[in-house]
């Protein structure tokens, strides 16, 4: 009647061994840690990553518990945001209208309203430190700046750029805590544009240096503090000049970017997450090769759609706000269907976030090659663009798997770039991404649409190509762990341990590919 | 006419004497009711892995009787408990399983339907295992219902939306975690917290040092669930960058609330049989401690987060202030105090029991043989391994009385092969293996 149970099965990987204090069990005292393998059938029940939060939730449930609380909170910080923005916009309009309130009060409401949602929204106790960081630091760059000008004749803007970057490297190595990642696109962002504005005086685009108004009102101008995105000095200008114009079709798509951004929020929260545990959980093979390669899609499809949530967020305030392109075009951050379906790698780079790749061929690449030997333009531009991605992972302050991803996707975008043009050597104007005048300026660099033209041989291997770089950029985006705990303070094996879970496979891919590009 | 009044008063009586042996009986087999709940795990069998709506379970007079009226009550208010408890308790008893495995009682249990009590009679004694076990439930119950409202399956509770702003609650009962901007849905443990209070502590009216020590286990085990709440935070900004923040609540896997507890059973404190007047003494001293104590965490909070270790020792006197000792405590009034006590360690020289430690008052049994008397099964029978040296080495589990070993065939996956694409594929093999049970 009495039935002993035997437990045999509830998987037990990080099963310890027992300790025993003195006065128990005597006979057991000498226990060892032993792995007992009578238990190992069972072990891979259980899986190593435990199920997401969202996962057993019906959608009606998915919907009232995490889809509109997340909205209806995420309003609060973009409201306010948005609502300033507006605020501004009509300022600047009105001020134009009566003609009479002086530029530097314009340039200061601008910083204001950059810097409000940020003190309104503080979390408790550092209200005076996000301050002090977000307004000495402009501060610092202008005097750093001066300082440059007046001392440096010839390579200030190099100087001045290292002494950014340091600083910003200091900061992720040694000031490593919340605040500082709650500051610390503000704090990129100001110290692209500082450089900027470095740069673009000693090549002479810009006349003068900018006054201590126009300084602080562009590096903390209302709207894009936080969430970028880059804007140039005459971009940012732009906005008081009164030739912004408003229609039916422009407040369309602002509110139709407006959906996007939250669908992109909602999704990076919880729906990815969800759709991506209903089916692993039904499918209990946790181990087999297809689950792996969709819990790394679905990490790097959260991050993604995160990163198109304040792309698109960040484009909406910038339109509210008026910048705007000297030719009245929108300040197009990322294209969506362009990431997640990638023909090339370079596009993905591109598109990634526009602004910052211009900012990144036009200040870092483009003064690199200045710099190189006219003979060796191959050896320069290989050199311009490890320079390009060093800075990149040095603005992100070198953290340590943004930079591993960066540095990656610079190899893997070599790889495929030097495969493409051996490939175009032989079959023109079926691999390469554009047509023969490329690298000359930005503007007349055209993509060639037809791609995947030609016959269905050259089109299989263009969609090789695209299905290898979804596998790359699933490989790459699974490193980067949006949830706050693990982002800083983990030990090196921690924070690589998606990619030795797959045993580094896409690296290897790459390089088999770059000793094929070798032979072609 | 005589003789139909006797016979009147006769039946009269009969009917008096029914009545009064049947509210008797009641009354005796209510007395011992306080952990029959657990049979509830069991309630559904043998299909009780199917899905089963709450009302269906509810019909189930078999799983009712097995309640207090009080547990009863709280079923019929809370709609969809029932499942939770159910689901709690099972995993409760297969975390319980998992952790003695290897061990010589191995958190066996009882055909319910037959017997009492789901874990047989080993839980009206006091033993360190009877703590594991009162606090292992607690603990199932704890989660089970904090994540079933956090799933929207209790219709009175939701998920958690308190954490949004800051609060008491917050400061006092989840150390370490400052409150954040905005949030999104948690797992209700405040609601979990409660209801595992009221509905698992019913039984444990008296004021007997054996209840008492009930309490303080199913107090460490709800403790355990609350202060391994961990907050999950997903961020936006910049490339990867932590501006725009999103923040919930999340409940620990169960795993590593067994573990935790399987540490604490290893560490359990013996506690002092008798005077229990001394229990009451306490409670003035301790309020008072509790205010003071109160301030002290606030401002410590607010200097830095401490650890948890740190935290966790200076708990006991705070026994029924922060976090839980609130909810529970003041609505049911009388039992207010009930958590206010201090167990006295039996060797005086070891400190006093934490909120978080288990407590025993006797030492465990060997195990070994069959003890009727105390519901042990002994360990004739059970499969032991011939190589290990640990507990679960024939030598040790067998107390010495030696093993037989016979073959048996096994079926396994093996030859797993990946196929292109994107399949792995695996056939059966079957081999044989040595199985060693005790005699």
């Amino acid at each position: 009647m009495d039935q002993q149970q035997f437990s045999l099965s509830y998987g037990g990987e990080n099963y310890a061994g027992d300790y025993f204090p003195e006065d128990y069990y005597e006979l057991y005292d000498d226990e060892l840690e032993n792995e007992n393998q009578f238990y190992q059938p069972n072990l891979n029940s259980e899986n190593h990553s435990e199920p997401s939060f969202w996962s057993n939730l019906t959608f009606h449930q998915l919907c009232t518990q995490c889809v509109v609380p997340a909205i209806w909170s995420t309003g609060n910080l973009l409201g306010t945001t948005l609502i300033l923005c507006i605020f501004f916009r009509l300022f600047i309009v009105i001020c134009n209208k009566i003609n009479i309130v002086p530029e530097a009060v314009l340039h200061t409401v601008c910083a204001i309203c950059g810097v409000l949602p940020l003190i309104i929204f503080h979390e408790d106790g550092d209200l005076y430190q996000t301050l002090l960081q977000i307004v000495l630091f402009p501060m610092f760059c202008y005097i750093v700046s001066i300082i440059c000008i007046l001392t440096l004749k010839q390579h200030s803007s190099i100087v001045f750029s290292i002494i950014i970057l340091f600083t910003l490297f200091y900061r992720e190595c040694f000031t490593n805590d919340s605040k500082w990642q709650k500051t610390k696109s503000a704090h990129m962002l100001m110290s692209m544009k500082a450089m900027a504005i470095l740069f673009d005086i000693q090549s002479n685009k810009l006349y003068k240096f900018p006054s201590v108004p126009q300084y602080t009102g562009y590096l903390m101008c209302a709207g894009t503090v936080y969430l970028g995105p880059f804007l140039t000095f005459q971009e940012y200008l732009n906005a008081f000049s009164p030739s912004v114009y408003w229609n039916k079709i422009k407040i369309c798509r602002l509110i139709w970017k407006i959906i996007i951004s939250l669908l992109c929020f909602v999704l990076s929260i919880c729906v990815v997450d969800w759709l991506f545990s209903q089916y692993l959980l039904a499918n209990h093979k946790s181990n087999s090769i297809i689950n792996i390669f969709l819990t790394m899609y679905k990490q790097a499809l959260e991050f993604r759609t995160g990163h198109y949530f304040v792309a698109y967020a960040s484009t909406v305030f910038a339109t509210v706000c008026g910048y705007h392109r000297e030719d009245n075009s929108e300040i197009l951050v990322t294209h969506p269907l362009i990431m997640e379906w990638p023909r090339s790698l370079l596009h993905v780079v591109i598109h990634w976030n526009a602004p910052m790749h211009h900012w990144l061929k036009k200040y870092i690449f483009e003064e690199v090659l200045k710099y190189g030997n006219k003979n060796k333009k191959h050896r320069n531009r290989t050199i311009a663009v490890g320079t390009t991605y060093l800075v990149s992972s040095l603005l992100h302050g070198l953290e340590r798997r943004l930079s591993a991803v960066l540095l990656s996707l610079a190899a893997y975008t070599y790889v495929e770039h030097q495969m493409r043009r051996k490939l175009a050597t032989r079959y023109p104007n079926n691999f390469f991404y554009y047509n023969k005048n490329k690298y000359t300026h930005h503007g007349s660099k055209k993509y060639s649409s037809g791609l995947n033209q030609g016959n269905w041989f050259f089109r299989s291997i263009n969609i090789m190509f695209t299905i290898l770089n979804i596998i790359h950029l699933a490989y790459l985006g699974s490193l980067i762990d949006m949830s706050v705990g693990n982002s800083y303070s983990t030990t090196y094996q921690e924070s690589f341990a998606p990619w030795s879970r797959v045993s580094y496979f896409s690296h290897f891919v790459m390089l088999f590919m770059f000793f094929i590009s070798i032979i072609l | 006419m005589k003789a139909t009044i006797v016979i009147k008063t006769i039946v009269l009586m009969t009917i008096v004497v029914d009545e009064i042996s049947r509210t008797c009986a009641k009354h005796r087999e209510g007395k011992y009711k306080g952990t029959h709940w657990w049979g509830i795990a069991k309630a559904g069998e043998p299909n009780n892995l199917a899905p089963m709506t709450p009302g269906l379970m509810l019909m189930d007079s078999s799983s009712l009787t097995l309640l207090r009226n009080k547990q009863r009550r709280m079923i019929r208010e809370h709609p969809g408990v029932l499942q939770a408890i159910s689901r709690g308790v099972n995993m409760a008893l297969q975390e319980c399983q998992h952790q003695f495995r290897n061990r010589r009682w191995n958190c066996s249990t009882k055909n319910f339907l037959t017997g009492k009590n789901l874990f047989g009679k080993i839980v009206d004694r006091g033993f360190r295992e009877t703590a594991f076990i009162y606090a292992i439930t607690s603990a199932g119950v704890t989660h089970a219902v904090s994540r079933a409202c956090a799933e929207g399956v209790i219709e009175t509770c939701t998920c958690d939306t308190t954490h949004q702003r800051r609060g008491p609650y917050i400061q006092n009962s989840v150390p370490g975690v400052k409150d954040w901007e905005w949030g999104g849905c948690s797992d209700n443990i405040d609601f979990g917290y409660k209801f595992a209070r009221m509905f698992v502590d019913t039984g444990e009216r008296g004021r007997s040092l054996r209840e008492k020590m009930n309490l303080h286990n199913n107090e460490a085990g709800r403790i355990h669930v609350q202060s391994e709440m961990k907050q999950e935070c997903k961020c936006h900004g910049m490339s990867g960058s932590c501006t725009v923040k999103t923040c919930w609540m999340r409940l620990p896997i169960f795993r590593s609330i067994g573990d935790n507890l399987k540490d604490r059973f290893d560490g359990a404190s013996r506690v002092m049989v008798g005077n229990a007047g001394g229990l009451r003494r306490l409670r003035r001293k301790d309020n008072v401690q509790n205010k003071h104590f109160d301030q002290q965490q606030q401002q410590q909070q607010q200097q830095q987060q401490q650890p948890q270790d740190q935290l966790a020792q200076q708990q006991p006197q705070q026994n029924g202030g922060g976090g839980g000792g609130r909810n529970g405590g003041r609505r049911r009034g009388g039992g207010r105090n009930r958590y206010n006590f201090q167990l006295k360690p039996y060797n005086p020289d070891l400190k006093a029991p934490g909120t978080k430690d288990l407590v025993y008052l006797e030492p465990s049994p060997g195990f070994c043989d069959p003890n009727p008397r105390l519901g042990i099964l002994g360990t004739h029978g059970r499969a032991c391994n011939e190589s290990s040296i640990g507990l679960d080495g024939c030598d040790l589990m067998c107390c010495g009385r030696g093993y037989k070993t016979h073959q048996a065939l096994v079926s396994e996956r093996c030859n797993c092969t990946f196929l292109w694409c994107c399949e792995v594929k695996c056939s059966v093999c079957q081999y044989r293996k040595t199985i060693n049970t005790c005699l």
